[in-house]
């Protein structure tokens, strides 16, 4: 997993599959990034094709993690598929999703 | 045979084969140069005893030779009278020990009977019977004419007289004179003017038993001998005392019919000196095998012959290669322990190895194995196997955690199959006497429990409950949490017949103390069977296919609302939906709609409408069973990675109007 840091905003790109398997990874990632006062993320989709249900789960939790200590997560750049995944379980709604990582940056601006 | 022993021993055994050549050859060897040496050695020496021999008893005969002619000289010159005669004759004897007596036999026609004669019993040429009666060793003076004695007719007398020269007799026993086995020098003389050509004949006697002792004194081993034969063969000295006088050679040659015997016989009469292999003349038999020196004795035409075992020969060679032989037998027995020490010691650590495997063969793989010492090919050996020990016993241990690791996910995945499982109806069809619907409904756990459920059941007569939910993760938490969801929708959908409201409650329960972040995708749909009027909501499940009861397939439009648990505080939406009889309502969880294939393709809800439409005309049975055969098709062997859940509900219409649903 990817991670650079533009300015006070920590862009995330993600792997091409968030499965169960991968999706412990990712979470321990994250996890690593918010102990280390991430606040303001940006996970970028560009080059993810499949988010699993367990995947789903961990930007839940980092969701509610940014909840409590007032950050924020931004999510970009999704592909059709992955779109589908967030728009059926509603969590489209829980989320603030941009269409490009610039549009994403700008949230933060 | 050689292959079933132990290596030691092997070794040992082709070291000591080996060594036993080498030492077997080099045994025969100097055993054959040592016996031809010894044997020439021996033949020499005994050629030199009968030389020696024959020599001495030369040196006897020309002595006597010389002492009974210078005697005939002096009785010839001086012509003495009987009594200066006897005083020559007793003069003789006592100055000369080779001689055992002296005579003057003076012819009968012209001096009478008259013999003076002297003789010494006592000397040591004298006989053994005499020499006992007489011990004083006094010279003893007789006439061998008294008592009318015919002395004449003796060889000693009659030979010279007739052949007139100087004779050597055939030996004979002189009875009356020395009363003993004798041969005798005997010369002719004449006196003054006598008419005859010999007026006496002068005499030296040799005792032949003084040869035979000095023949018996001779060195020759155990049963070696020496014989002495006359002229004519016949036997003078021999160990055997019958032999003598009484057999010649040529008669012992006879008796054996040996030819052989008898050319040795007539060359040793011929004076010829010689050295042959024969069988001896120790009786009328052939004795064994020997060997024959012999050696003539010219002034009496005697032959000396040593007689020499082959046996004794051999024995002296025998006793060599017995020393031999013993040497080598020590040699081999110190060659045997050296080569066992050290066999054995190459091989220590091999048993040591040995022992050490087969403990480690009945699973004792902690046993220590012998010490590797130097960097020879064991050494190496015993390395080796100790890193094979060590990796087996790695992968033993390792090979012990992922069983445990394994059967303990086993017998979650068991518990978490098994909640699952028992939370579930799976009796169907579940109200048989109802004839206004057809349900059915199918649970595929995946080998990890998805947690994925489905329900149903009447709120009223009039009004079904449909349910089917996914729980987010998988295992024994996922099947907890649908345990738990399970609950709160039977409580919660018998206090609303509004969907929209039992799913909100439903998340206010699941999103308390959500620390997990856990969420429910989850299906509810609430039908009036009286009419067909479906009343849903949604909690971010997938959305649900109406089949047609003219095969025509249309999925439900989205209604909003987010998946359970996710966040407290969501509103959902509800949906409106008449079924006609005959109509079907489809429901199914993402392990239908996202099945993967090897290529990692999903199988898709466009495809699943489709292949719905296909399956229109079966049972709510047979639309679930295509449904997973088509599933099964495009998966194509790949693993079931999440659980496949579906349920199919047939509206036949309102019970008293007895629709016309039925297909």
């Amino acid at each position: 997993m990817d991670v650079q840091v533009i300015g006070e905003v920590t862009v995330v790109t993600l792997p091409a599959r968030v499965d169960t398997t991968s999706a412990r990874d990712v979470e321990a990632e994250f996890n690593e990034l918010l102990d280390g006062g991430a606040r303001k993320v940006v996970a970028d989709f560009g080059a993810n094709e499949y988010v699993s249900s367990a995947g789903l789960r961990v930007f839940l939790a980092v969701l509610k993690f940014m909840e409590k200590n007032e950050g924020r997560i931004v999510l970009c750049a999704m592909q059709p598929f992955v779109i589908d995944v967030f728009q059926i379980s509603g969590f489209s709604e829980l989320f603030a999703i941009a269409g490009t990582r610039e549009e994403a940056l700008a949230l933060f601006a | 045979m050689l292959r079933s022993l132990p290596i030691a021993w092997r070794i040992t055994v082709l070291v000591l084969l080996g060594a036993s050549l080498v030492l077997g050859a080099v045994s025969a060897y100097s055993y054959w140069s040592a016996r031809d040496f010894l044997e020439q050695q021996k033949r020499a020496e005994i050629r030199a005893t009968a030389q020696a021999t024959a020599n001495r008893i030369e040196t006897v005969g020309v002595a006597v030779e010389k002492i009974v002619q210078g005697l005939a000289f002096s009785v010839e010159d001086t012509d003495p009278g009987l009594r200066r005669a006897r005083v020559l004759l007793r003069h003789t004897v006592a100055s000369n020990e080779e001689v055992f007596g002296s005579g003057i036999g003076y012819e009968p026609s012209i001096y009478g009977r008259l013999a003076p004669y002297a003789y010494q019993p006592s000397d040591i040429y004298g006989s053994p019977e005499v020499q006992g009666a007489n011990p004083n060793g006094k010279i003893v003076v007789t006439d061998l004419g008294r008592g009318g004695r015919v002395y004449q007719a003796g060889d000693w007398f009659q030979l010279p007289v007739q052949m007139r020269r100087a004779v050597w007799t055939e030996p004979y026993y002189d009875e009356g004179g020395g009363n003993i086995v004798m041969a005798t020098y005997a010369v002719p003389v004449h006196l003054g003017n006598d008419p005859v050509p010999v007026s006496a004949v002068v005499g030296g006697d040799v005792s032949l038993f003084w040869l035979t002792r000095l023949l018996e004194g001779l060195d020759l081993g155990d049963t070696g001998y020496a014989f002495l034969i006359s002229q004519t063969g016949a036997f003078i000295a021999h160990p055997n005392q019958d032999f003598i006088l009484n057999e010649s050679i040529f008669s012992v040659a006879e008796a054996r019919d040996d030819p052989q015997l008898r050319a040795i016989g007539r060359s040793m009469i011929a004076g010829k000196a010689g050295y042959v292999a024969f069988d001896g003349v120790m009786s009328l038999t052939p004795d064994e095998r020997s060997w024959l020196a012999y050696r003539p004795v010219p002034s009496t035409g005697w032959s000396l012959g040593i007689v020499f075992p082959d046996r004794e020969i051999s024995a002296d060679v025998v006793a060599l290669s017995r020393i031999q032989w013993g040497i080598a037998l020590l040699g081999i027995v110190a060659l045997l322990l050296v080569a066992l020490f050290i066999a054995a010691s190459i091989t220590r650590p091999l048993r040591a190895l040995d022992a050490a495997t087969r403990t480690l063969a009945q699973g004792a793989l902690d046993a220590p194995l012998p010490q590797a010492r130097g960097r020879d090919e064991i050494a190496h050996l015993t390395t080796s196997f100790g890193q094979m020990r060590d990796s087996l016993r790695a992968y033993i241990d390792e090979l012990r955690e992922t069983t445990a690791a394994r059967e303990r996910i086993e017998s979650e995945l068991r518990i978490a199959a098994s909640i699952q499982m028992s939370l579930v109806p799976r009796t169907f069809p579940p109200y048989p006497q109802r004839a206004d619907l057809e349900l059915n409904a199918l649970l595929e756990p995946a080998r990890e429990v998805g947690g994925d459920f489905y329900d149903f059941f009447l709120l009223d007569n009039d009004h079904l409950c449909l349910a089917i939910a996914d729980v987010s993760g998988k295992g024994v938490p996922a099947a907890l949490l649908m345990a738990v969801t399970r609950s709160f929708l039977r409580s919660f959908a018998r206090e609303s017949d509004s969907p929209g409201e039992v799913l909100a409650t439903l998340n206010e329960e699941l999103a308390a103390d959500n620390e997990e972040c856990m969420f429910v995708t989850m299906f509810l749909a609430v039908v009036d069977l009286r009419s067909g009027a479906v009343t849903y909501a949604s909690a971010g499940h997938n959305r649900p296919f109406v089949i047609g009861s003219a095969c025509g397939v249309t999925q439900l439009p989205r209604v909003r609302g987010v998946a359970l648990g996710a966040k407290a505080g969501i509103v959902y939406d509800e949906g409106l939906l008449t079924l006609a009889p005959g109509d079907v309502l489809y429901l199914y969880t993402d392990g239908v709609s996202e099945a993967m294939n090897a290529r990692d393709e999903v199988y898709g809800e466009e495809r699943l409408g489709e292949d719905l439409g296909r399956l229109c005309a079966g049972s709510c049975d047979d639309v679930l069973q295509g449904v997973l055969d088509v599933l099964s098709a495009h998966a194509a062997g790949v693993e079931q990675w999440d659980d496949i859940t579906m349920v199919a509900f047939r509206y036949l219409g309102p019970p008293t109007s007895g629709g016309d649903g039925v297909v």
